[in-house]
């Protein structure tokens, strides 16, 4: 009754210019699925680095930090669910919307 | 033929209670298949007497032998304290349930302004109980000590734990949500309470929370009218400063369901928010009236917490009531409150300033909640008609706008 939604945000807005591992990503709004266009507000739209990877110029995997977690995931926290890579020890900033994965297993060489 | 239904007379003989009574019992449906012909009412034969509801003290001591169970989310006092004077009657009433009794000391403690005492009683009570309505009940009382204490971890910590309420219905984490809309309405934080809130529907909540949801209801219309007033906002179409003018119908109501319902607590509060709604439509002398009613009976069980708590809305027209009625308490009143505005600041300071309310979207606001809850993405998504992938968006904006570093630390901040 007395919310105030302060903004309105469209498809294909820029959100935000992110630099990771030598690679430069910018995060868009959007859909993930057509059917939640008729759900209002897009989201930001994150590259799909699974499954179209990335590698720093070391060798090192880039990751989002909403991407689903690896084997060999090791938590930050204790108690950690629903975990995605930006609660992992080997994401050096889990702050980051994307950043390298340091685990050496990942690296390509 | 048989004789099946007998009259209320007959009943009256049968339960060993008055006519007069059986056919109270009957208009309030509390005599099953009773049928009234006129001014007379039929009653099966084999009709059961219904538990007499005015045994009330009687029925309370006996429930407080047993473990504290489900009971409403809002302050015990409220069941108890049915007459002005009798406060510390209301903790002999609960002897021999050490889980009740920490509860109510810890609210009789809170009213009184005797903070560190609430404070220590809460924990006392919370290392005992974990159960959802001790869990919410508690946390609350430690949050509102928090802002007497200016602590805002403590604040913050004690928010996230009633998050942490064992939630089993919908209506459990709605019961949650409300309950941190209300702590957070204490430093005119206001949230998006659940929408049958907004409507005045607390009818869902149990019957022996109305009391204490009449006085959050009030609060949420007042102070969110206040702000959009503020704000030189309309409400409905209507100014803000006009719909203002439109509360006294309303509180009017509520003091005088108060009264006749003995409901003490209430009525000292809903009392205060009128003397406030008064003063700001600037009809002075309807405020003192009900000021002057407060201010006595706040006396009578030296809840000086309490009109220290509302001095910061009411100002001088409280220190003038006080020096004009009650002088003997008007500087324990002040002192009380002068720590109360310090801790008060301090915490609304420092919360609205990282505050995230009016960043976050009101999508971001409910995925963020659901998923302080505990539930998994797949269980936000169905919920919300998106996709995983989505939820997982969502929930990493909110944690960036609000600072929070893990999923289940976002119960601090939204």
């Amino acid at each position: 009754m007395f919310g105030m939604d302060i903004h309105s945000i469209k498809e294909g807005d820029l959100y935000k210019t992110v630099t990771a591992g030598g690679h430069t990503f910018e995060l868009c709004y959007g859909y993930y699925e057509d059917y939640e266009r008729e759900r209002g507000e897009p989201v930001v739209i994150y590259p799909d680095l699974k499954n179209e990877p990335v590698h720093s110029g070391e060798g090192y995997r880039l990751v989002t930090a909403v991407q689903d977690i690896c084997p060999m995931f090791a938590p930050r926290e204790a108690g950690c669910e629903e975990a995605v890579c930006s609660d992992c020890i080997y994401y050096p900033d889990s702050k980051a919307h994307i950043d390298i994965c340091t685990c050496e297993q990942n690296r390509k060489l | 033929m048989d004789k099946k239904f007998i009259s209320a007379g007959e009943v009256a003989e049968k339960w060993g209670i008055s006519v007069r009574s059986v056919q109270n019992l009957c208009k309030n449906g509390k005599v099953a298949g009773a049928v009234r012909f006129g001014n007379s009412w039929s009653i099966p034969v084999d009709a059961e007497k219904p538990e007499d509801g005015r045994r009330k003290a009687e029925v309370m001591v006996q429930k407080w032998h047993k473990p504290l169970l489900r009971k409403t989310p809002f302050l015990l006092m409220s069941d108890l304290f049915n007459r002005s004077g009798s406060a510390d009657d209301a903790v002999r009433a609960v002897a021999g349930n050490p889980e009740a009794e920490a509860l109510l000391k810890a609210e009789l403690a809170y009213a009184r302004g005797d903070i560190d005492t609430a404070y220590g009683y809460c924990r006392l009570f919370l290392e005992n109980n974990s159960g959802f309505y001790a869990v919410i009940s508690g946390g609350m009382i430690v949050a509102l000590c928090a802002l007497w204490k200016g602590d805002v971890d403590l604040y913050r910590r004690a928010r996230r734990h009633m998050y942490e309420a064992p939630c089993k219905t919908d209506l459990d984490r709605d019961i949650v949500h409300l309950s941190i809309a209300v702590t957070d309405l204490y430093i005119r934080n206001v949230r998006d309470f659940p929408e049958w809130f907004q409507k005045g529907r607390y009818d869902r909540l149990p019957p022996d929370a109305f009391p204490a949801a009449r006085i959050q209801y009030l609060k949420y219309l007042m102070v969110g009218t206040q702000i959009l007033a503020a704000n030189n906002m309309d409400f409905a179409g209507c100014k803000a400063t006009d719909v203002m003018k439109t509360h006294p119908f309303l509180i009017e109501s509520f003091i005088s369901n108060s009264v006749g319902e003995n409901s003490v607590k209430e009525q000292i509060h809903l009392r205060l928010l009128a003397a406030i709604c008064y003063t700001h439509i600037g009809e002075r002398n309807d405020a003192c009236m009900h000021l002057d009613k407060a201010i006595e009976l706040c006396k009578a069980d030296g809840f000086y917490g309490i009109l220290a708590e509302y001095h910061r809305s009411l100002g001088t027209i409280l220190d003038e009531e006080l020096d004009k009625v009650a002088p003997d308490i008007a500087q324990t009143v002040k002192k009380l409150s002068k720590t109360y505005n310090e801790g008060w600041t301090r915490v609304h300071n420092l919360v609205l300033e990282r505050s995230v309310y009016a960043k976050l979207t009101s999508r971001e606001r409910e995925v963020a909640r659901l998923a302080a809850f505990g539930l998994s993405n797949k269980e936000i998504a169905e919920r919300f008609f998106l996709s995983e992938a989505s939820v997982k968006s969502i929930i990493k904006n909110a944690k960036d706008k609000t600072g929070a570093v893990s999923r289940s630390d976002l119960g601090a901040y939204i």
